[in-house]
Formats: C-alpha cells, structure tokens, sequence
C-alpha cells in the first residue's frame, strides 16, 4: 500500500471511529484536498446513526428503560466501541446488554430486557432447521434458557398484547425478581417463543430430556399424570417439544 | 459479457414476504440484500424458498469491501458463495466503495481514491470474488458525497478503468448517477456516454430525497421523473437491460413498489424487451 492509501484510510478511520462529528479531522490529513466539509460530514453523520438506528430497533424494549437523551447518548459511545465487527447489522447489538448494564445509564433493568430482546432476535434468526416433528418426543433442539433479575415475559407479553391492540397504554415496567426463561423457535411459523421456566414446564423438559415413564415423574413429582399429559401437550402445541408425526398416544 | 436479461424487478424486503407470496401482479424477478441472508435461517430463509419457487432472486450486497484497507474477509465469501449456489444466481453485485473501516464494518458506502492504484486494488480483489463465486461478479456505481482526496481521474475514467482492469460488468444505477451529477454538478447524460454501456449487467432505479446540503440516496420514494428520462436515455443507446427498482426507507405496500416496475417494464418494452430468461436462474 502506497504511503497516501496508507494516510487515506488512517485519516478516515481517525474521522468516523474517533471523531465523527468533526470531518475537519480528515480534511488535516490532506491539506491539499478541496472538500466541503459539510458534505464531508454526511459520512460521520450516517455511519453512527445506522448503530443508533440498529439499536433503538433491536432493543426497543430496553430503550423505553432508558431516558431518550441518555438513549443517543448510549448509542453514540457504543458506536465508538467499534462492535461492528461482523458483516450484518444487526450482529452489532450482541455484546450490548452486558455493556448497557456496566454504564451509569443503563440498569439491571433496561439490561435484563436488552438481553432478553437480542435473545429472542438470535433464536429468531439463526441457521438450521428445527424439525416439525420427531421420531420420539423430544425437547426443539434451539431450546436456550436465560437467567435475569426481572420478570421479564409477563412484561413482554403485555406489551407485545398493547402493541397489537395499538391503544397507547402503558405497560408496568417488569417486577424485580429472579426469572429463568426459555426461548425456541418454533416449528410451525419460526417466531421466537418464550416462556417463563415453571417447575411443571421444567419436570416435563426433564421427563423427556431424561426418558423418565410420565408415571414414575408423577409419583416422585407429587403431581397427578393427567397435570403431567396437560403441561407436555401445551409443551407440544407452542413447540417446546416435538412430538412424533403419528401424535402423542403413540410415546 | 452477455448477461441474461431477466425483466423489471424489485428489492426483496421483509414487510413484503406475505404480499409477494399471494401477489397475481407482474413481477419478473427479485433481488435480495446478500448480507441480509447469508448468515440467517429459520423465517427468513423460508419466506425466500417460497419466493425463489416462483421467481428468480438474485443477491446484491453492501459490504464487501471491494476497494478498503484490508483484503476481504474469506468468511464472507464462502457465506456469499453458497447464498449465490442455492439461488442458483447467474451473477452477483456489490459496490465499488469501501465499506469497513479499521476493520469495522460501516454499513455505509464509502466512496473511494480516484487513483490508478486504487483501481489495481479493486481489479485484482474484483478477479478473487468472481473466482471464488464461480459466476460473473458485478459493480455497482455508488453515490458519493464528496470526492475523496489525491483524485488523479475522474469518476467516469475511475468506472471505465476498473471495469477495463477487472473484467467485471457494470450494475448500472441510474439514481446514483442522477444524485452524483447533481451533487457535483455534471451533466449526466455526458456521463452515461462515458461508460462502457456494453458492461452494464443491469440497472437500479430508485428514489432520493432532496436537502440543502446534498442530494441523499436514500431509496425513500419513487423514482423521480428526471430519473425516469435518464432511464429512457441509456435504453435508448443500449436497448432493454434488466431494471431493479430499489426502495428501502419510507417502505411503501408491496403494490406501490410494484407499479414502478410495472413502469420500469412498459419502458422496456418500448425498447423491444424480449421475455425474461428464467431458465438462467434454474
């Protein structure tokens, strides 16, 4: 590379990844270059504003958390962490709840709900087929689980119901509180789903994972069969597991 | 080069997948953004099943990084490569920019030198990527804001000398070059006469938004008249070549987007546009 190529991309790179709100920065590298730096400032304009524009869209949730000042403010140092290292745009988000957690604008809160939100986005849409059905009852093999401070899937569900309803209302912000969550794609139309991890949701993920017969979970368990059968078949219809092709009777 | 001429299509576009899949309109074929797909499965991956059974989808992408610091990323081409095999694409576009910077993608084209050694960069990577794909690669003109420094040439000599060096075809975007020849003040249709019009692949067409600082492509609207005219101007000299209209912000229905190409395929039928080659894509 000649040394001008060299000083072309070092004077870019100095412009949008250190100040990219002041395009003379570029223009000092090349004292011979006529350029508007108004035009010039188009390029520091756009580049950060695709981060803050990923962001706000992947983590609309988390964002409602966080005043709107604090918001660009948030988005624009993340930017300058360079995250985009990736091809697709929305791969920059990944390291984002951690990082919002650490920052004095960011909470637990706005934190455990970025988290959940990008889960959900990298369940929604990573590679592979998940099976309509299988041989034997099984768990859906994208099945992941997510351990946050707030119930954040009542809150979720709640506000995706007033979303659809497009009334405006408000939506509690989610309680403090431990949440285990499970999220899959499902089968059928590969949204993301999700669900709070109760005890009766997780026994029927072991009896499956496990192979345990339905009666002996039920007596260990203290619960009835017909309870175990109800919870496997809801499990079945939201995708959790994946029943044989022939139908539940048959396991 | 002959490419196969494949009609007027649209951008393929998430809030349009259910439309595309009950549509009885007019629409020749589809291009996708590459990135949008290479690195996804499950809905995404679905809908563009549906939609590849019924029409030809070709990938066009923006961050290849043809004419940028580092050399590009084998990752992306093996992820472009069996996106481009499962479409079965009779070739593939990216722009002639850069679009990393310090190693981090900008999702921003960036306009590069108008150098001879930056043409030597282009041609020589351009050569890998269309080696590695196994099929024709393309590039496009990109819009830029300001022309960068230690300019030896200007854009058109810049175009012709990379296309010359690099063997590639020409993804013609007649918006880019109506919002560059308003941004920096050139007559456009002197422009057109410039370039190697037998390289064009295909042709862009979208729209912009107007401010005071600049023209901005933003995909935002329709194709605006003046864009149209020069549209009208290329065929003239070239005859039918296959037509893309872009539209990405301000995403309209899937109706609206379709009455442009339905415009875009009245004009190439003034031009005597054959039938569109589907058999290329199969």
């Amino acid at each position: 590379m000649s040394d001008f190529l060299a000083r072309f991309h070092e004077s870019l790179e100095a412009y949008l990844y250190g100040a990219p709100e002041d395009p003379a920065v570029m223009k000092a590298a090349h004292p011979e270059w006529e350029v508007s730096l108004e035009r010039l400032g188009i390029y520091g304009e756009f580049v950060p504003y695709y981060v803050f524009e990923t962001l706000s869209a992947l983590f609309s949730g988390a964002r409602s958390f966080v005043e709107p000042a604090a918001w660009e403010d948030l988005c624009r140092r993340y930017f300058l962490r360079r995250t985009s290292t990736f091809y697709e745009i929305n791969s920059l988000g990944r390291g984002f709840p951690e990082w919002l957690r650490e920052q004095p604008e960011g909470s637990d809160l706005a934190a455990d709900v970025a988290l959940f939100e990008f889960s959900r986005h990298e369940i929604f849409i990573a590679r592979g087929e998940v099976p309509a059905s299988a041989e034997v009852l099984s768990v859906n093999p994208t099945l992941g689980t997510l351990q946050l401070g707030h119930q954040v899937t009542r809150w979720a569900k709640l506000a995706r119901a007033a979303e659809e309803a497009d009334e405006g209302r408000e939506v509690p912000a989610p309680e403090p509180g431990a949440e285990l969550v499970l999220l899959w794609r499902h089968p059928r139309d590969l949204l993301a789903n999700y669900w709070t991890a109760k005890p009766r949701t997780l026994l029927a993920l072991k009896i499956v994972l496990e192979g345990i017969p339905i009666g002996v979970a039920a007596s260990e368990g203290g619960v009835s069969e017909e309870e175990i059968r109800q919870v496997i078949v809801e499990a079945i219809e939201h995708g959790l597991l994946l029943a044989p092709a022939e139908g539940l009777d048959s396991v | 080069m002959n490419y196969p001429y494949l009609g007027a299509g649209i951008g393929l576009r998430r809030d349009h997948y259910e439309g595309l899949q009950g549509t009885e309109r007019a629409l020749d074929w589809l291009e996708l953004i590459s990135e949008n797909f290479m690195s996804h499965g499950g809905f995404h991956r679905r809908n563009l099943a549906k939609i590849r059974a019924r029409w030809p989808v070709i990938p066009h992408g923006v961050s290849l990084d043809i004419g940028g610091r580092d050399e590009p990323d084998p990752g992306y081409l093996d992820d472009l490569a069996a996106l481009a095999d499962e479409l079965s694409a009779p070739f593939v576009s990216d722009h002639l920019c850069l679009s990393r910077v310090g190693g981090i993608y900008t999702h921003e084209l960036i306009p590069l030198p108008y150098r001879e050694e930056v043409v030597e960069v282009v041609a020589r990577r351009a050569k890998l990527v269309q080696e590695r794909l196994g099929r024709p690669f393309l590039l496009e003109n990109a819009t830029y804001y300001v022309e960068m420094p230690g300019a030896e040439m200007d854009e058109a000599t810049f175009l012709q000398r990379v296309l010359e060096a690099s063997g590639c075809g020409l993804l013609l975007d007649v918006n880019n070059t109506y919002v560059n020849s308003v941004n920096h003040g050139y007559d456009p249709r002197a422009f057109l006469e410039r370039l190697p019009l037998e390289r064009v692949g295909y042709v862009h067409l979208a729209g912009h938004r107007t401010e005071e600082r600049a023209l901005i492509d933003d995909h935002g609207s329709a194709v605006p008249q003046p864009v149209w005219e020069l549209y009208r101007f290329l065929l003239e000299r070239t005859g039918p070549l296959t037509t893309l209209v872009e539209w990405d912000a301000n995403l309209p229905e899937l109706e609206r987007v379709l009455d442009e190409a339905d415009q875009a395929r009245a004009i190439l039928a003034e031009f005597g546009a054959p039938q569109p080659a589907l058999e290329a894509t199969r």
